[in-house]
């Protein structure tokens, strides 16, 4: 009885699929979750004259700037997943190297012992 | 032999749960440690096959400890770009799913605290339309999730633990940080609460099981 | 013309000579793309010098981080690969053997070797030295169920890489080389 319970239980739990582009939606966030979030600006009615003449330039060249700004908060963002990585796989790396010594030393120790 | 695909083994101790199963996609444990690997060294589509391979289990344990399928989604969300920014750190895919579950959980405990304590439960069932139609009793089915879905979330969690991503308790204990006892006596007391009850839905699968 | 393709091939030729002279305790470890398809878990990991640093710079400074840094600071390469399997058989000692052959040349010593009859199971661990200072170390692990080759380019120290173990957040990983048996066990050689 209780196994036909449980098993009724894990058939009722049985994991759900949340939809297929569920990792498109989340792609987005991925590659702008390093971009702080800015709050839309409300924009006044533009007097294109004006903004050609004295603005046009000024945005143009912030554009530039945010563009290569981006590309280098990118390039730190993969840097630091590169380097993260590097020192996991060194630290699995010295683990396993050291787990082999140990074991040798462990060898030569029982070997080593007046018991033995 | 610097263009092989990197993948480590589980890694015992704190950092993981070597015990728990593969995760849910058809992906086994290498491609799992190849996918893990690559994304570590920034390929969005090993992420992509990451998030797939778990994106049943997660947005699961989150539908079923917030109830509301748009809380779910956005908490599922949440943990994978979280997962992508705590990458460096994880050593193993047996350690990304302990990350994962433990993540989902303590942050969807979160909000539940923060949350009025009565929300209502979807009525369009959304949940069982979803559900492919060969269970044996979905009646049954469909009262036990009602019911789990009516447990205090750490009893709710300890149960979805336990039944939904099948761990055994320790496993349950480590993910949710809280003592074996205290797991052992939430499954029992939850077990309790969810067969009371449930006899007269029960009988149907008693007279027509044939083992 | 035809000198300067003769010259562009003695290049070529001397190139991966020009290479073992450049890292001399770096080993050429074979393609073992076939195990890892085979293995149940699998460890690939080649680190070059500036991955190393790039490490080093992740794992941070002060403290006991600190002796992380200082203990590879010689070390110009980190080389393993290690697979587990279901069951034994899967490898076969003409993949070690392709290792083993290279720990031959001038330079390169085995220093402590065990060997396990019961288990089945064979740890070595070679030095290579060029005059009073070592600039390779090669760990040989082969189990039944297992096989490991560790190779560190430059200098370590043994004894400092063997307290490692559980320290720094360094994880106890699955390595199940058990430590052989007193009985039935041939005993390790220091050479």
């Amino acid at each position: 009885m209780t196994d036909e319970f449980e098993q009724a239980l894990r058939r009722a739990l049985r994991p759900q699929h949340p939809g297929e582009d569920f990792s498109a939606r989340i792609v987005p966030r991925l590659v702008s979750s390093d971009m702080p979030s800015t709050p839309a600006a409300r924009l006044g009615p533009l007097r294109l004259g004006a903004f050609r003449s004295r603005w046009l330039p000024a945005a143009l060249a912030a554009c530039v700037i945010a563009g290569i700004g981006l590309v280098q908060v990118r390039r730190h963002a993969l840097d630091a997943a590169r380097a993260n990585q590097a020192r996991a796989e060194l630290l699995q790396a010295l683990s396993i190297a050291s787990d082999n010594v140990n074991i040798v030393r462990a060898a030569i120790a029982r070997e080593e012992s007046p018991d033995s | 032999m610097e263009g092989n695909p990197v993948s480590l083994p589980a890694a015992a101790g704190n950092l993981s749960d070597p015990s728990a199963p593969a995760g849910d996609g058809a992906a086994g444990p290498g491609l799992l440690e190849s996918a893990l690997a690559r994304a570590r060294r920034g390929e969005l589509a090993a992420f992509r096959e990451l998030i797939r391979a778990h994106q049943d289990s997660v947005y699961s344990l989150a539908l079923r400890m917030l109830k509301v399928p748009e809380d779910a989604e956005e908490l599922a969300q949440d943990v994978f770009v979280s997962l992508y920014r705590h990458l460096g750190k994880i050593a193993s895919a047996a350690h990304l799913l302990f990350w994962l579950r433990r993540t989902v959980c303590h942050r969807a405990i979160d909000r539940l605290r923060r949350r009025p304590s009565h929300v209502p439960l979807p009525l369009d069932g959304a949940e069982e339309l979803a559900q492919p139609d060969s269970s044996r009793d979905p009646l049954l089915e469909r009262h036990l999730r009602d019911r789990v879905l009516q447990l205090s979330p750490l009893p709710r969690a300890v149960i979805l633990l336990r039944y939904q991503e099948d761990l055994d308790p320790p496993e349950i204990a480590h993910v949710l940080g809280m003592p074996l006892n205290t797991v052992k006596s939430h499954l029992k007391r939850s077990l309790a609460l969810l067969r009371s009850g449930c006899d007269e839905l029960r009988e149907p699968i008693s007279a027509g099981n044939p083992s | 013309m035809r000198l300067r393709s003769v010259i562009l091939s003695c290049a070529l030729l001397a190139l991966p000579a020009l290479a073992a002279a450049a890292d001399p305790g770096r080993l050429q470890l074979p393609d073992f793309s076939a195990l890892s398809k085979k293995a149940t878990q699998s460890v690939d990991i080649s680190l070059d010098p500036s991955l190393l640093h790039l490490a080093g710079g992740a794992i941070g400074s002060g403290g006991d981080k600190a002796d992380v840094n200082d203990l590879i600071k010689g070390v110009r390469g980190i080389y393993v690969r290690s697979y587990t399997f279901d069951r034994p058989g899967e490898y076969s000692k003409a993949d070690v053997k392709a290792v083993q052959a290279q720990l031959l040349a001038p330079g390169w010593q085995a220093v402590v070797s065990t060997h396990d009859l019961k288990q089945g199971s064979d740890v070595d661990i070679y030095l290579r030295r060029s005059g009073d200072h070592t600039d390779g170390l090669a760990i040989i692990a082969a189990e039944p169920r297992q096989l490991t080759i560790v190779n560190i380019v430059g200098a370590i120290d043994l004894a400092r890489l063997a307290q490692l173990q559980g320290q720094f957040g360094v994880p106890k990983v699955g390595i199940t080389a058990s430590a052989p048996a007193k009985n039935g066990s041939a005993i390790a050689q220091t050479h």
